[in-house]
């Protein structure tokens, strides 16, 4: 058995009385692509950084390579930060617009390999630029000199200069055009084969989601409803939110209410748009619970919804 | 059917620092109750050519051609006449709805001020009618969402509230740009299908304006492909999904994301980068990234020519 390079056990975070992440926990490999799914306000990127204690985290633990990232001190955290990596969703406005492409990836040698020469550094940077397709002559451009795909290579080359084990993706390819979301995809893809990095993609979008994981994550109002291989959980879903997402990305809409975050209802969180609904799912959230090969889902009915 | 909007020969050039040229020489027309689809990627001048519109470009930009609005010419006309046509008659929705609603507003003030200033009604008039309105484009639980404020409001109630107030007048044409692309997916499809009826309802005219193909595909009557701000080609959705004639077409097809077939290896996409348009290509401006150019392609601008049921601008089109 690989011990995971990831382990979340029960991860709460707080903001003031709203609970915006409850009891997440799970596993991610090494060399996976992990992939996180959910409406806006779900707590996407709020787990993403969490994971890098960016934000304050109220509970739980987030073990990478079995240490606890929570309550190490600062001295370990930085080194951990060396493999800890994340791409953000807007290109542009993630990239100091007073500094060069070359200046960018130059910062994370500065601050992790000092031991390297001017000219040492330079050769990296000029690898990587061209490792992520851009060419070594971008290293003298500034941020708004590229289009929004170009910017988004600068931010995954930022992101691999230290050689991460993993990579946090928090809706890398939004922003763009679909005719670009392929391009950057397909980047990820390969830089995933050639270094073995493991990947937690965020995404609202399904179709860019199928495309990389391996495995899906589902959330809802920061609760995780439903973990599963990909191929089952596009054949199969089973939680009826999965299901609804699935049917809305065919084209039917989901209906008309949008809880936002500050009114969870009681029980079950989707009860309230869920139409399999009984009363007694208003008692308490359901757990996580198997019902297939690497297949967990937090619904009661799930055994029913499946036959 | 007559005209709603009739542009010719719209042409916008942006004069600060090296010049741009972001539309060139375009010319469409919407008839009345119609839907019309504009597809391209960002910076192929989709937007520009309403906001020149419009009257709403920078002061660096030029704006030269015609633009006629039922009837009447509204390019370079006075802010007097704009100011009575937008918001009223010709309503835009944007992309981001939180940063088109004014943040320290309420929602009910908002929406009865364009009435209160197009149609001269009472602030309470006003509010009831803003009140009617976020009723028929469902918004739930209207009465206390007037006294709310944008923040309070998900992205999908914002969007909702955007297309209410553009509605308010009862416009004959509506532009809604990205209407649904900062939305989630399961919000995206509530929205499309409330454009649908409203088009129903209302009888208005819609161009919807979009870099995904699949977006507009559903809802537009007819579609206009942008490229390096031209027009390459034009024809009915249907037909044009089916048949795309000019290859940029066929591959912006090919990108739009299929659930329903099994995954593939590589995710499609387009090579290469959206063009340069302070340094345009001297041929067809496509042909860089155009796995079909051929010599002439590269040295030779193709005209958009006349088609049966539609217009192209290519040298070798895919489709007679």
């Amino acid at each position: 058995m690989i011990e995971p390079l990831l382990q979340v056990r029960d991860l709460c975070v707080r903001f003031g009385a709203v609970s915006v992440l409850q009891d997440v926990s799970f596993d991610l490999l090494g060399g996976e692509t992990l992939g996180l799914v959910g409406e806006s306000g779900a707590g996407k990127s709020t787990l993403a950084r969490a994971l890098l204690r960016l934000i304050p985290v109220s509970g739980g633990e987030v073990l990478w390579r079995g240490r606890n990232l929570l309550s190490c001190g600062a001295a370990e955290m930085r080194n951990h930060r060396r493999e800890l990596q994340i791409v953000f969703q807007d290109p542009l406005t993630s990239l100091n617009p007073r500094m060069t492409a070359g200046q960018i990836l130059a910062e994370p040698l500065k601050i992790f390999e000092r031991a390297l020469s001017a000219r040492e550094r330079q050769l990296r940077i000029d690898a990587m630029l061209e490792r992520v397709g851009l060419g070594s002559a971008a290293a003298r451009r500034y941020p708004r000199e590229f289009s929004g795909g170009q910017c988004q290579r600068v931010g995954i080359a930022r992101a691999m200069m230290l050689n991460p084990k993993l990579l946090v993706c928090d809706e890398p390819v939004s922003s763009l055009d679909v005719s670009i979301q392929g391009q950057i995809v397909n980047l990820l893809l390969d830089l995933q084969r050639e270094f073995g990095i493991a990947m937690l993609f965020i995404s609202h979008n399904l179709a860019v989601v199928r495309h990389l994981s391996h495995r899906v994550l589902v959330i809802y109002l920061g609760r995780l409803v439903e973990i599963a291989p990909r191929d089952t959980l596009f054949a199969a879903p089973v939680h009826p939110y999965t299901r609804a997402l699935l049917a809305a990305a065919f084209g039917v809409a989901l209906g008309p209410a949008e809880p936002p975050a500050a009114e969870v209802p009681s029980g079950c969180v989707f009860r309230d748009r869920c139409p399999h609904a009984q009363d007694p799912c208003a008692a308490a959230q359901p757990a996580l619970e198997a019902v297939g090969p690497e297949h967990f889902v937090a619904c009661r009915r799930a055994r029913e919804l499946m036959s | 059917m007559p005209d709603v909007l009739n542009i010719e020969a719209l042409t916008i050039d942006f004069l600060k620092g090296e010049p741009i040229a972001a539309v060139r020489a375009v010319s469409l027309h919407v008839m009345q109750g119609e839907c019309v689809g504009i597809v391209g990627e960002s910076g192929s001048g989709k937007t520009q050519i309403f906001m020149g519109a419009l009257g709403l470009l920078p002061r660096s930009a030029r704006a030269a051609g015609s633009v006629r609005f039922e009837g009447e010419e509204i390019l370079g006309a006075p802010r007097a006449v704009l100011n009575r046509i937008r918001g009223s008659k010709l309503s835009m929705v944007f992309q981001d709805p939180m940063s088109s609603l004014t943040p320290h507003l309420r929602i009910g003030t908002q929406l009865a001020e364009v009435l209160v200033w197009h149609r001269r009604m009472s602030w309470r008039e006003a509010e009831q009618a803003a009140l009617r309105m976020l009723d028929r484009v469902r918004v739930p639980e209207a009465k206390r969402r007037l006294r709310q404020y944008p923040h309070q409001l998900s992205g999908g109630m914002r969007q909702r509230v955007m297309i209410a107030m553009g509605l308010l007048c009862q416009p004959s044409l509506m532009i809604a740009d990205e209407p649904t692309t900062a939305l989630d997916v399961t919000v995206q499809a509530q929205i499309i299908d409330l454009l649908r009826s409203l088009r129903h309802e209302f009888g208005t005219a819609f161009v919807l304006i979009s870099h995904d193909l699949g977006a507009v595909g559903g809802l537009a009557d007819r579609i206009l492909v942008m490229y390096a701000g031209r027009v390459v080609e034009t024809a009915a959705a249907a037909e044009l999904s089916r048949r795309p004639r000019h290859p940029y077409t066929a591959e912006l097809l090919r990108c739009v994301p299929d659930l329903s077939a099994p995954p593939l290896e590589r995710m499609p996409s387009l090579p290469g980068q959206p063009p340069d348009a302070a340094h345009p290509a001297p041929g067809c401006e496509f042909a860089p990234r155009c796995r079909y150019a051929l010599e002439r392609c590269r040295e030779q601008r193709p005209p958009l020519r006349e088609m049966a049921g539609g217009q192209v601008a290519c040298h070798f089109p895919l489709a007679p």
